[in-house]
């Protein structure tokens, strides 16, 4: 494995973030409702879990989900600072890059 | 909106426990703050101990080799050159280390009231050849590692010290957590511009984004030196810290000569059942006690890349004729969990996407300290009010800590490549530097007012570190483009990130100059902003 489980968990995060009111006009494109958006996120969420300790067993897998997954919310949130409407498009980005490293 | 209006006063116990909670963050947090930004980044930096090695000593190319065959040259270059030691020590060169090096250890003097035999020097040899290698005499990574936790003090302050901080920082993320009232709903909320709302965010954000990995890498830190800090069980139950050693780690081979003189057998065969022991992994030290006695043995230790525990793990063999000896039992739940806990500290299993991440990690926390300390100061200035001497201090501090040591930092290395690879004591000359350099430019940094100290000394910081690249290629011939050109990535890495170091300090710089000079008026301009009554808890 590599980043893949962080990627999908940066998508997980951004989903969980545009579900949030607070977040959610800072898009500033159509997004998912709220709910839909926040049932994505954890799916996703968990998704990413899977993925590394499928990949890695429980040891690594939880220290890298841990630690990607760390490293993908302070990316996020540095994103959503600093340019938030590009956000959705990054966070579908990061799933399509995903896809081929899951196949490899 | 009642801005004028209190908020209802809440249940006694809860705002009293959330405000002395805050009281604990903030003043625990600022004690151990400055230290605790140096030993974050410099444990950060840590993370590339050995590649920092590398980078130090750029006249060492040499070609990788199977261990058994590094084992083997290295083996003969001892048999040659000091038969008749006590123990030798073989260090094999891993996909990290490209060298090997070997330290031997003379038998003690038999006249008691002799002193002791010389402690030798460690020697790089290579690998291929086990030939003696000539490089510039350099601490490397290692003192950065060292200066993580002991900080350059005498041995044991300087872990103590450490020990003290990493207490308080354990104190001051668990107070930090219940101070913390809005987790959730400020989870992802980082607003730039807005003075001292935009630093508890940024701090906020670093803490909490990366809460798992701060508790872990601050507790297991701790408890890395805990026989040191508490030893009382271990005194109590074991005559001499051998015996503990011996009863913990598996009973080194502290087996007598024999007198009866034999050939060492070659080790390749016993390195081979050893991966075969340890499902491939190889050996990475070589320990041969008694080398040319037939009762020599031959105690060859796992290495810790790929498996969560940094716990040892060795078999001995005979070396007169090859027949396994003993294997240290299996660990036990106790040496497991220490084990686990010092290897999720280290990090030495991590391959190099897990190692980047555990860097990206390191780097958010030293954010969440610098962030925190200057959220200290900045709360506590009063808008218009001539700062009292204590804030000036901690400002002070602050910019000593954290925006001269990074240029102390990138001291230290671009001494490595400035100070003559001939010169006598030139290792101590490039730790000197990054001292010198450091507190040097801190004192300085007091001649001028404190904004523009923080933005000139973090300018500096990112001239400094844009200047290794530089330095690097004028002195050596593993500059960018050659390196480029030999896909010798890990001189490429290191160009780039120096490069990134250093755009992170001018965008620090860019940042501080950008700050509006005074803003306070502008939060004055507005009393009523909702915010700040909410966050009265914190400021204590």
């Amino acid at each position: 494995m590599s980043i893949e489980a962080g990627l999908v968990a940066f998508a997980a995060l951004a989903s969980l973030a545009f579900a949030m009111r607070r977040h959610r006009a800072d898009a500033k494109v159509r997004l998912p409702l709220a709910p839909c958006a926040r049932i994505a996120g954890w799916s996703l969420l968990l998704l990413s879990a899977i993925l590394a300790i499928a990949a890695l067993g429980p040891g690594f897998g939880v220290v890298a989900w841990i630690g990607q997954l760390g490293v993908a919310a302070v990316v996020l949130v540095l994103v959503m600072s600093w340019r938030p409407q590009v956000t959705p498009a990054l966070a579908i980005g990061a799933l399509v890059l995903a896809a081929p490293l899951l196949v490899l | 909106m009642n801005a004028g209006v209190q908020p209802p006063p809440a249940e006694p116990p809860a705002r009293g426990l959330r405000v002395s909670m805050a009281w604990i963050h903030a003043w625990l947090g600022l004690l151990a703050g400055w230290i605790l930004f140096a030993m974050f980044l410099t444990g950060t930096a840590s993370y590339f101990r050995p590649e920092i090695t590398q980078w130090m000593q750029p006249e060492l190319r040499p070609a990788a080799v199977p261990p058994a065959q590094a084992a083997q040259a290295a083996i003969a270059h001892l048999k040659a050159t000091s038969p008749d030691d006590l123990q030798w020590f073989v260090y094999l060169p891993d996909e990290r280390t490209a060298v090997t090096r070997v330290f031997a250890r003379a038998k003690p003097n038999p006249d008691k009231s002799a002193p002791p035999p010389k402690r030798r020097a460690e020697l790089k040899l290579a690998p291929a050849t086990g030939r003696p290698l000539e490089a510039r005499d350099t601490k490397g990574g290692e003192h950065f590692y060292r200066f993580h936790f002991q900080l350059q003090i005498p041995h044991p302050w300087g872990r103590w010290l450490a020990g003290v901080c990493a207490i308080f920082m354990l104190a001051a993320i668990i107070s930090g957590v219940v101070t913390h009232k809005r987790i959730l709903v400020d989870f992802f909320t980082l607003r730039w511009g807005k003075g001292q709302r935009s630093w508890l965010d940024a701090h906020n954000a670093s803490a909490v984004l990366a809460l798992p990995f701060h508790a872990m890498i601050t507790y297991t830190g701790l408890i890395t030196l805990v026989a040191m800090y508490m030893p009382w069980p271990v005194k109590a139950n074991f005559a001499k810290p051998d015996a503990y050693q011996a009863a913990a780690f598996g009973a080194p081979a502290e087996g007598k000569a024999s007198g009866q003189a034999a050939p060492l057998v070659p080790v390749g065969p016993m390195i081979a059942a050893a991966t075969r022991a340890w499902g491939g992994d190889p050996a990475r030290t070589v320990v041969i006690r008694n080398p040319s006695d037939a009762a020599a043995t031959v105690t060859l230790l796992r290495g810790t890349s790929g498996r969560l525990s940094a716990a040892p793990q060795q078999i001995t063999f005979s070396g007169a004729t090859g027949r396994e000896l003993s294997r240290a039992p299996g660990a036990g739940p106790a040496i497991s969990t220490m084990g686990v806990m010092l290897g999720l500290h280290v990090g030495h299993f991590a391959g190099p996407v897990l190692r980047w991440t555990y860097f990206l990690m390191g780097v958010t926390g030293a954010a969440m300290v610098g962030t925190g300390l200057v959220l200290w100061r900045v709360k506590r200035t009063k808008p218009g009010a001539q700062p009292f001497f204590g804030l000036r201090l901690v400002e002070r501090l602050n910019i000593g800590a954290i925006a001269c040591l990074p240029t102390g930092m990138a001291a230290y290395l671009l001494a490595n490549r400035l100070i003559p690879a001939d010169a006598p004591g030139r290792a101590d000359l490039e730790v000197a530097s990054m001292f010198w350099v450091w507190f040097g430019l801190a004192a300085l940094s007091l001649l001028r007012p404190a904004r523009r100290a923080w933005i000139e000394t973090l300018a500096i910081a990112a001239a400094a570190f844009a200047a290794i690249p530089v330095v690097n290629a004028v002195t050596t011939d593993r500059g960018l483009l050659p390196s480029l050109l030999a896909r010798d990535w890990l001189f490429v890495g290191f160009d780039a990130a120096m490069l990134a170091v250093a755009a992170l300090c001018g965008l620090a710089a860019w940042r501080a100059a950008a700050r509006p000079a005074a803003a306070s008026p502008r939060r004055a301009a507005r009393p009523a902003e909702p915010v700040q009554v909410r966050e009265d808890a914190h400021v204590h």
